[in-house]
């Protein structure tokens, strides 16, 4: 069994640093609030599902939950709020819903957010949602008609007072330096940290300070950082290999995996650092990404092919950068990864380009193109606005002004 | 109204260049009878307005119902997309025809484990349900979804298609649209139709005359000026901030690296620069967009395009 599940708070008093007092009284108070939900956002491993269904419990109301696994289309939210919401407290009998990673609904999902605002504001029931981000342009529609309420990474020591008492309850000797360790390394994620120790301890039932080094080196970047050194520093080929081989990064760069990151966690994570890194390194940066490139040659066809052979020529082209320097840069240079890593991206764009996304899925919607074809056409759309019409399909007088003022003629 | 939609291929006679697909697929739909269906080609060569019209001659008036059109790019995973098509394969198809109609586009964007996904989804619904996937590039469908389907590959439109259909336009809004206008249409675009339509568009809205230079002009004014600015940039041998301008462009402009590429390849000849060199980046342009093709980073792969032009 999990020790997630078999650890996991069954009392409000349990759930650390946040603000449960208030997730309580908008439960309790839910006639007299002025918003109709209540949306708990923050951090994965905080306790903002967790939360609920404790309240729920405490509370004695019936515990009803949508979560991401579901199928979140219009119909099938109204399906199964409405009808709760509309029974009214018929039988006396209160409910707590919960409405989880409303930010994870996609935009194919796009009614199921609006159904979503429809069913709260009529709701005589309390709502609560969750989400990681609400800093999106698809979650802005609820706006105004929610409370906000942030959940918080947890402390390190909350974290490692939850760990003592799971490694007492399951007889596991323990440093405390050691749960510290791996309250860290979860950056506040308690789910997180319960696994780590779980995989560490179960079998052993002894936590060894070794194996929370591993675990830390999982995570730092310290191990990249000797072997970025190597590279940049030594033309010692056959030592950079074996360090690339023992390299073993889980994805800290990408948090969004996307097939080939998880197929190649480690060199993805090394090539982000090289990528960042050559030009201040390096003089003539053109021979280094060079075999950059004829790596990610082969790592296509790893893809394609499954040919996995490939993957020697990946970690030895990296290995090679190291002789295509023409002289030892010696300054002492501090190594970032990439800032193009998936969720940076991914921030970029919702702020940037909050209205150009917007215009871009009303026109894809109407015209059978992805949004991103439509985006790409936007320049002309810009100078079509001039003259024809565009609020027939869909767009507001200000997304018009805006999509005129794109291009100028 | 967009011009994309209103000219949008009604019947399977509307519908250009592709006669021998068309007619097989009308055969197919006049017995009710049609297999799963992979279209694969180029951008704008009517494969989703193919789909659509087997719509239409399938349902009739209420067509929209017996049709789920469903965009992989769009559509974030592929659990979403299952669900989707549970929900409408539930419900019965109408018109006498035994099946309804899926259409998922851009379905070369899907991972192979989606692909996979999307195997066992159409086994469920075999009875019911009809696909039709979409790509530009068959080769990225794995094999078990081309062994259940028929295929077909779309081709780029001829001149003389383009010049009927931009003709049939200009009559019905009362345009002018010159021969050097369409020379430049179809130099410009590659045989995209909806391009086609839409730069026409855009020029409608400037002019009532269209000549070659109202093509070029509204063509040059759309695109981004900065991917010029990149390539100067890299070539004073400001790599660093080249590559961030180009990161900022592509996020700014949603541009593939594939785009960039296209656009950087255009540009070298109007740069102010030897022909020898011209010569050599013309070439790693070649070289990169290859790699692009087969590797798996595209902006690895433009950055060491950029690091190539600083040499």
């Amino acid at each position: 069994m999990l020790w997630t599940e078999k650890y996991k708070p069954s009392k409000t008093e349990e759930i650390k640093g946040q603000e449960v007092g208030r997730v309580r009284r908008f439960v309790m108070d839910y006639s007299r609030e002025k918003h109709r939900a209540l949306l708990i956002y923050g951090p994965s491993g905080t306790g903002k599902t967790l939360i609920a269904e404790i309240l729920a419990k405490e509370l004695g109301y019936e515990f009803k939950e949508i979560n991401s696994s579901d199928s979140r289309s219009k119909t099938q939210i109204e399906e199964v709020l409405g009808n709760i919401l509309k029974q009214g407290s018929l039988f006396g009998n209160k409910k707590l819903i919960l409405i989880d990673d409303i930010d994870s609904f996609s935009s194919g999902d796009r009614g199921g957010l609006k159904a979503v605002l429809d069913i709260i504001s009529e709701s005589k029931f309390p709502v609560i949602m969750t989400a990681n981000e609400i800093d999106m342009e698809k979650m802005e529609i609820f706006k105004r008609k929610v409370e906000y309420l942030e959940f918080k990474s947890l402390s390190t020591e909350d974290i490692s007072e939850y760990l003592k008492k799971i490694c007492d309850a399951e007889k596991i000797k323990y440093e405390d330096s050691s749960l510290k360790s791996i309250a860290r390394i979860s950056g506040g994620d308690l789910r997180a940290a319960i696994l780590d120790l779980q995989s560490l301890t179960e079998y052993t039932k002894e936590l060894k300070k070794d194996d929370v080094e591993n675990l830390d080196i999982r995570y730092s970047s310290e191990v990249i950082n000797n072997i970025l050194i190597k590279i940049f520093k030594t033309k010692e080929l056959k030592l950079i290999q074996e360090d690339i081989d023992r390299l073993n990064i889980p994805l800290i760069d990408v948090t969004k995996p996307s097939i080939s990151a998880v197929v190649f966690g480690n060199e993805k994570c090394l090539s982000y650092f090289l990528e960042e890194n050559i030009p201040r390194e390096y003089e003539n940066i053109y021979e280094a990404f060079n075999l950059m490139s004829r790596a990610d040659v082969f790592r296509g066809r790893i893809i394609r092919n499954q040919h996995w052979r490939y993957l020697v020529y990946v970690r030895d082209l990296y290995s090679c950068i190291s002789l295509v320097k023409e002289k030892r840069n010696l300054a002492n240079i501090k190594y970032y990864p990439t800032k193009r890593s998936p969720k940076n991206n991914f921030k970029l764009w919702g702020l940037v380009n909050r209205k150009r996304w917007g215009v871009a899925d009303k026109i894809a919607n109407h015209s059978h193109i992805s949004s991103w074809r439509a985006l790409a056409e936007i320049p002309y759309y810009s100078i079509i606005s001039k003259k024809f019409d565009f609020t027939d399909i869909g767009l507001t007088e200000e997304e018009v002004e805006w999509l005129k003022k794109k291009i100028v003629i | 109204m967009l011009w994309t939609e209103k000219y949008r291929p009604k019947t399977f006679e509307d519908v250009r260049g592709q006669d021998k697909i068309v007619e097989r697929i009308k055969a197919m739909v006049k017995n009710k009878n049609i297999p799963n269906l992979l279209f694969s080609g180029p951008a704008g060569v009517g494969k989703t307005s193919l789909a659509l019209v087997i719509a239409k001659e399938l349902y009739g008036v209420n067509w929209k119902d017996s049709i789920l059109d469903l965009n992989a790019s769009d559509d974030r995973g592929i659990d979403v997309i299952r669900n989707t098509i549970k929900d409408f394969a539930r419900t019965k198809p109408i018109n006498n025809v035994p099946f309804k109609l899926i259409y998922l586009d851009e379905s070369d964007s899907l991972t192979k484990e989606a692909q996979h996904a999307l195997r066992r989804t159409m086994e469920n619904f075999t009875n019911n349900v009809r696909f039709i996937f979409s790509c530009n590039y068959s080769s990225k469908i794995i094999d078990p979804l081309h062994s259940r389907c028929s295929v077909f590959h779309f081709k780029p439109l001829q001149r003389k298609d383009i010049e009927e259909y931009v003709n049939f336009i200009a009559k019905n809004e009362g345009i002018k649209v010159n021969d050097g206008a369409i020379d430049a249409l179809y130099a410009s675009t590659e045989g995209d139709v909806r391009r086609i339509v839409n730069i026409l568009q855009s020029c409608t809205a400037l002019s009532k005359t269209i000549t070659e230079e109202t093509i070029y002009g509204v063509v040059s004014a759309v695109r981004p000026k900065e991917v010029r600015f990149v390539i100067e940039e890299s070539i004073r041998g400001n790599f660093v901030s080249a590559r961030e301008k180009l990161l900022e462009v592509m996020l700014q402009h949603g541009l593939s690296g594939l785009d960039v590429i296209k656009q950087i390849q255009k540009e070298i000849v109007d740069m102010n620069i030897s022909e020898k060199k011209k010569m050599d980046m013309i070439d790693a342009c070649g070289e990169i967009e290859f790699r692009m093709v087969e590797g798996s980073d595209e902006f690895l792969q433009l950055q060491t395009l950029l690091a190539k032009f600083t040499k």
